[in-house]
Parts: C-alpha cells; sequence; structure tokens
C-alpha cells in the first residue's frame, strides 16, 4: 500500500486527503495549528468528488463586473501592473459555489490519521519524511520559495460575518474608476470587502465609513511570481500557496493528487 | 463495455468508445466513434446500433442560461424510449446493463482543467474536430476516471 504523508491542514491539504484515501493509500495527515482553518473573502469551492456533490447543494453565486477590467486592475494593483491578469467577468455569470466550512469535515475521511505537531515544519523536516512515506504532498510554501520568490503584498479585507441574506450571494467587481472597495463579496450570509493593494488602514479609514467591519490584513502574491516546483521527485506541492501560483484553484488538488499517485504507482 | 459520452446542444458531440483494463491495469478507452451531430435522432441511432451498456449525458443547467436544454431533454426522452435506465449515480460495473447517467458540466469541467494542466493525457489520441467532441472525450474521461480512482486512464 503506498503511504502518503500531507503536511498542512488547510483547504488545499482536505481534498489532498480525500483524493489518498480514495485512491486506497495510506494517509497521515499532519497538522500544526487549526485543521480547516478557512481564510476571509470570496473563497468557495467549485468542484467536489461526486458522492460528495451528491450530499452538498451548491449556492449560485451572481459574479458580475462593473466598468471596465483595465479600472479594476488599476484599483486592485496601482497603475504600475495594468497589464496583470485578471478575474474581471465581461459578462455576469451564475457560478456554482459549495461552503467551505459545510464540506470540510466530509472531505477529510475518518480513514486518514491525523497527527497534530507542535512546531510548523521546515523544509528539512520535510526531506526527512520522505524517507518515510512514498510521497509527501506539502501545502504551504517551503522556506526556500519563501525566500526566493517576490516578497508578498499586503492589503485588507473588511468582514462583517452573519450579517447578509445568505440567498442572494454575490460577487461584484469594481471597474468604475470610483470608490476604495476594489470587490465585494456576499457570501454564506458573510460580506467580504476587498481593499487595494499597498493601501493601510488609515487610508481605508478616511475614505470610508468600516463601522462594524473588521478590518483584516492579508497577502497576496506579487504578479510577478513565477510557480515554484519541487526538485525533490516524493515532495508534490499542492495549492496555490505552495505551488506560488495565483490560478491554482483548491479542488484541483484533488485531480493532481490521484495524478502524482498514479505516477508513482506505476515507478512500483 | 461500450460507452458513449453526449454533449447536448444544436451540434451534438458524440464519442463512443470501448472501456478495457490492460495487463498493467491501465484503463484504455478505445475510440469507436467521435463526431457532431445535428439532429438528435442520428446521435440516438448511433447509441443503439453500437449496443452501449451506458450513456454519459452533459446535463443542461437548470439556472442562467438554458441553452441546450431541449436537445438534453431530447436526447432523455429518446434513451428512456430505448430502454435506458436512468441512474442516479455515476458508479458503474463492466457488466451494467443498459443505463445512463448525467452529469453536470460543474462536475466534470473543474475537475479536468486540472487534468489537463498536468498535461499527461493525450487529447491529441482520438483527434476531436471540433469543441462539442473534445467535451464528450473529457467527460467521459471523468466519468471513467471516477470509477477507477485508484487506476491510470488512458485514450486510445
Amino acid at each position: 500500500m503506498t503511504r502518503v504523508a500531507i503536511i498542512g491542514a488547510g483547504p488545499t491539504a482536505a481534498f489532498v486527503a480525500k483524493a489518498c484515501i480514495d485512491f486506497g493509500a495510506y494517509t497521515t495527515l499532519y497538522a500544526h495549528g487549526d485543521i480547516g482553518k478557512i481564510p476571509p473573502g470570496a473563497f468557495y469551492f467549485h468542484w467536489l468528488p461526486p458522492e460528495l456533490a451528491k450530499k452538498h447543494i451548491p449556492i449560485q453565486i451572481l459574479v458580475q463586473g462593473k466598468g471596465t477590467a483595465e479600472n479594476y486592475v488599476k484599483l486592485q494593483w496601482g497603475t504600475n501592473f495594468v497589464s496583470t491578469e485578471n478575474s474581471f467577468p465581461p459578462q455576469p455569470r451564475w457560478e456554482p459555489a459549495y461552503n467551505p466550512s459545510e464540506v470540510f469535515s466530509d472531505l477529510l475521511s475518518p480513514k486518514c490519521v491525523v497527527q497534530y505537531i507542535e512546531f510548523p515544519f521546515t523544509d528539512v523536516n520535510v526531506e526527512y519524511l520522505t524517507t518515510v512515506y512514498d510521497l509527501i504532498f506539502q501545502t504551504f510554501p517551503t522556506q526556500a520559495s519563501k525566500e526566493k520568490q517576490p516578497p508578498l503584498i499586503p492589503y485588507y479585507m473588511g468582514v462583517r460575518y452573519g450579517t447578509e441574506d445568505e440567498n442572494t450571494p454575490y460577487i461584484s467587481y469594481n471597474g468604475t474608476g470610483r470608490d476604495i472597495v476594489v470587490r465585494e463579496a456576499s457570501l454564506f450570509g458573510n460580506l467580504f470587502l476587498e481593499f487595494p493593494k499597498n493601501v493601510g488602514e488609515e487610508f481605508i479609514k478616511s475614505n470610508m465609513d468600516v463601522t462594524g467591519f473588521r478590518l483584516v490584513e492579508l497577502k497576496d502574491m506579487h504578479p510577478d511570481t513565477k510557480p515554484w516546483i519541487s526538485d525533490n521527485p516524493k515532495i508534490k506541492f499542492m495549492g496555490r500557496w505552495a505551488e506560488w501560483s495565483t490560478h491554482r484553484l483548491t479542488h484541483e488538488a484533488y485531480a493532481l493528487t490521484i495524478a502524482a499517485l498514479q505516477e508513482i504507482n506505476d515507478v512500483k | 463495455m461500450i460507452i458513449a459520452a453526449v454533449d447536448p446542444g444544436q451540434r451534438t458531440g458524440l464519442a463512443i468508445f470501448d472501456l478495457q483494463i490492460s495487463d498493467e491495469d491501465i484503463v484504455i478507452l478505445h475510440k469507436k466513434i467521435l463526431t457532431t451531430l445535428e439532429h438528435i435522432n442520428n446521435c440516438l441511432n448511433l447509441i443503439n446500433k453500437t449496443i452501449c451498456n451506458l450513456v454519459i449525458l452533459e446535463q443542461r443547467a437548470l439556472y442562467g442560461t438554458r441553452l441546450g436544454v431541449e436537445p438534453f431533454e431530447q436526447i432523455k426522452a429518446g434513451l428512456l424510449l430505448h430502454d435506458y435506465r436512468y441512474a442516479a449515480s455515476h458508479t458503474f460495473t463492466l457488466t451494467s446493463s443498459k443505463k445512463f447517467i448525467t452529469v453536470p458540466p460543474v462536475q466534470w469541467k473543474p475537475y479536468m482543467r486540472a487534468v489537463i494542466s498536468t498535461g499527461k493525457i493525450n487529447l491529441l489520441a482520438w483527434g476531436a474536430d471540433t469543441q462539442h467532441e473534445e467535451d464528450a472525450m473529457l467527460m467521459a474521461f471523468y466519468v471513467v476516471q471516477m470509477n477507477y480512482k485508484n487506476m491510470e486512464v488512458q485514450y486510445d
């Protein structure tokens, strides 16, 4: 039986764990800190494995852009990155979405052994695990990558939990050239306001009434960031943070894990 | 086991293939027919003539745009008339009797996007000429992979 370790305990790790168990691998998940912590913002799952998709009904989110993509990028990143790829929707669309908080526990099968560790894993710790397991799935960035990649860019998110109508979810992109909210998302009863990169709390408060919102500082990848690839065939990076890939969607970890496990089976 | 995958629309993509498992435990999808059709009856006739055990039909959206709903319902009705039993479960066995399943695009598309990004599947193997044909072959791959999660699936 293939023995695998998953390092990390967020949404990506849950999809990796589900794929490993479905594949029939002996799976151990190493967690440091909270399991299933969901980041604030317009975060949802686009896909679930068929047996879970039957159990969980997705909501339909109205995704729409107001104004132009160029104005949206200017507001989000400033004028230095006008050519940055973006997700501004040219046409309004409905997008199915699963609530990560509701789905997480179903993704993490009881067959998956969970080990809590006191200290965060270092690159050396991960390397060591390759002597014990056939394959390691790492869901957070390596120390080496953090040193070499462009620094992360801070931004603020205004968060208000439990105040919105759950039946009318939407994500609205601001390309109007006015206001300071880049994206507004009403999801699962919560409201999220995303502010421009490199803009401080004081600036936000002086330009907008954010009473009732909690301002949370988050970080995003620099637009010039290149994907980070493992040089050890026994270590696979999974998820946008470990892979340093802004385009990577969380659920894709499932298909990529299945592919990685098939590959190792072929070698065996 | 002969399987058909259908992407219904004004032009319908149809992929009919033979699923076989190799000695190396690889699931091989041998192409028999890959085509785009304008008439639903031709699609149903081909499915019947090739004696498909399983038909995978792309479910059309019940919300937003209703584009393609009519061809979807016509094929569904046609399959029921030809004694195909609708099965809610996507699981199948190699000996299963005539049945059809529906797969919404929100199921197969996000998954296959990730599979394509690995560069490990040969999309050119079946020589799809249209987007409908490619969608049918990708949907087929998805359903087969979900049934054989611990085995590699290959187009032949």
